[in-house]
């Protein structure tokens, strides 16, 4: 019997933490939170679940993205971006902590617009760190997959940040 | 500014990564959040296991397997499934507010419970309507005919009430504030609020209470709680949405405080025909235009505030009473003059009285009106507001005396024991003493 007790006070904030790098905000955060706890109540129905952390940093993740999907599927096509070479200081000045904030909210976009496989693979090693071993024992594929999803990933999210004039085309 | 022929992809995606962790992520989970946690977790670990195809795949005889495998290779169309319906699926807060918002046409029933002239509960049914924009209609059922029709457009900020029986029409004038919510009461819309509200996580607690079917649909239900403890009254929305749309199937709302109501709203449909000449806030050709009031909240309810002041210190003889709450408060004062004012329209009536009369029930129920608008204002800007009293024993009409300022958008509005109303900047707010306030006051 699974002391849920105990596996939501344990991880629930590393849940929330995950879930709102990519949100941005808290309601969402907290909505995510809880659809990942309710995926994992199922979950564990099925098999017992052996490494807790590993398994609600995927089910978050990949909650988050269904929201950075909708989202994505939401938003304006024409709406206005930032132009990334205005994002280039690294100095913390006002104006660059405001240019940062808004490239972390362009590249979250770009997430909801890749591929699921794709996007999870990036979410897990690039904001989770997980090596892609470790990402590809959670999503169940071999380590080499894991690797070309992430090369892909990439390749499509450095297009998608690209200045406009310069954008590639969604799948 | 480095030239666009520099840019560099690489480093502008290691750069939004790294401005993906810089973002700071704030606080930490509170831990009555954690304890909420831990019982919707909770009461999802007891609900009913739903039985999937793997798992009675697995406990089959081996000789059942094969006939089981060849079934499903035949049924790859998807009409066979021994898969109960109510795992997988779940409802987002999110794709509800989603949903609901984009809702062009919608019909519903409400049932509401509310205490007749002797206190008695009696029960009310309505058969509601809506049309985007802003367009609502309700008509009210006694037995085989209607009692009353509402109907409301929020865009030309005018409610209209027709008493089919007596061929009389009430018509009123509502201006609210630019930007925000019609101050019209719509049934509807205010459901669409509070559910968009509640996922932007604006002014109301969300619970997820589990699953539960309603008439054949599984649905995920939802409480959203609104808490004003300042003005002692709380709205309990429950709302149970099927998992398949996200739509509610049933709406249960409850105030408790002042005032005090229940009403559930079910059987809705939407994407219905409906013809807009049903939403008309004319008054219908054999109709009387028994009254018209009017209300002007563009620029807040200030002014309407003032006037509640001015009424409780009339009640309070002459003075401004001691706090804005309890008892001897403002809110107290006001409760039971509008009580013996109730007492007046239920003992007098509206019906067959002198011309005189009505017009002075009429001017009555204008200031009625006021007094509902500027107490409701008054819960509202002071729920979590940075609001302050300063009332206590000033007499009524004493010039240049604020008694009462908050902060209102950018800058603060004051209001003086004269009853004027003035904008003023921050840095200008009154220095008096003060006898209340938020807890923002220094």
């Amino acid at each position: 019997m699974t002391d849920w007790e105990a596996v939501v006070g344990q991880h629930a904030e590393i849940v929330r933490r995950t879930v709102y790098r990519l949100v941005g905000n808290d309601a969402d955060a907290w909505d995510c939170v809880q659809e990942t706890f309710l995926e994992a109540v199922r979950l564990d129905r099925r098999e017992p679940v052996r490494d807790w952390s590993a398994l609600l940093r995927h089910l978050a993740t990949a909650r988050a993205l269904d929201l950075l999907r909708r989202r994505s599927r939401q938003r304006c096509r024409c709406s206005e971006e930032a132009d990334p070479a205005q994002a280039v200081s690294r100095e913390p000045t006002p104006s660059g902590y405001a240019e940062a904030s808004e490239l972390a909210d362009r590249l979250r976009m770009a997430v909801g617009r890749l591929p699921r496989r794709q996007a999870e693979v990036f979410c897990l090693t690039c904001f989770e760190q997980m090596t892609s071993e470790a990402a590809a024992g959670q999503l169940g594929i071999r380590p080499t997959a894991a690797r070309m999803l992430l090369s892909r990933a990439r390749q499509r999210l450095r297009r998608l940040l690209e200045p406009s004039g310069a954008k590639s085309k969604d799948e | 500014m480095e030239d666009r022929n520099d840019f560099n992809p690489d480093e502008l995606l290691e750069r939004a990564v790294d401005a993906v962790f810089r973002d700071p992520i704030p606080g930490e989970l509170p831990p009555e959040r954690v304890a909420q946690l831990v019982a919707i977790v909770r009461r999802a670990a007891q609900e009913p296991h739903p039985v999937t195809l793997m798992e009675r795949i697995k406990n089959m005889r081996w000789t059942t397997h094969i006939a089981v495998a060849a079934t499903i290779l035949l049924a790859l169309g998807g009409l066979v499934s021994w898969y109960v319906p109510g795992g997988g699926a779940t409802v987002a807060l999110a794709d509800m507010a989603e949903a609901i918002t984009g809702i062009r046409t919608a019909t519903w029933k409400t049932t509401r419970t509310i205490k007749g002239p002797q206190g008695q509960p009696e029960t009310i049914t309505e058969n509601g309507m809506f049309m985007a924009p802003g367009h609502e209609r309700v008509e009210e059922q006694r037995g085989k005919g209607l009692a009353s029709i509402v109907i409301v457009d929020a865009q030309k900020e005018r409610m209209i009430s027709l008493v089919p029986a007596a061929k009389m029409a009430i018509v009123a004038d509502f201006k609210g504030p630019k930007g925000q919510p019609s101050p019209l009461a719509r049934t509807f819309a205010d459901l669409q609020e509070t559910i968009t509200a509640a996922q932007r996580g604006k002014g109301l607690t969300v619970e997820r209470l589990g699953r539960e079917t309603i008439d054949g649909r599984r649905t995920e239900v939802f409480r959203m709680m609104y808490d004003n403890p300042t003005m002692k009254f709380s709205m309990e929305t429950k709302i149970w949405a099927d998992v398949k749309t996200s739509l509610p199937v049933r709406v249960e709302r409850v105030g408790r405080g002042d005032p005090e109501f229940h009403g559930v709203m079910t059987d809705f449909r939407v994407g219905v025909d409906l013809d807009p000449a049903l939403f008309s806030v004319d008054v219908p050709n054999d109709y009387h235009l028994q009254h018209q009031m009017q209300l002007d909240l563009s620029k807040g309810p200030f002014r309407i505030i003032a006037e509640v002041f001015g009424l409780a210190a009339e009640n309070n003889g002459g003075v401004f009473p001691a706090a804005l709450h309890g008892e001897q408060g403002i809110d107290g004062i006001m409760k039971r003059a509008g009580e013996k004012m109730q007492k007046k329209f239920e003992k007098e009536g509206f019906q067959k009285l002198p011309k005189e009369v009505i017009e002075r029930l009429r001017k009555q129920s204008d200031k009625a009106m006021k007094m509902a608008a500027g107490i409701a204002g008054l819960a509202a800007i002071t729920h979590n507001g940075d609001w302050h009293y300063a009332g206590k024993d000033v007499k009524l009409g004493t010039p240049n005396r604020p008694i009462f300022w908050c902060k209102f958008i950018k800058s603060y509005q004051v209001i003086y024991a004269d009853l004027s109303v003035k904008e003023v900047s921050p840095k200008n707010v009154p220095k008096v003493p003060q006898s209340e306030g938020s807890p923002q006051q220094k």
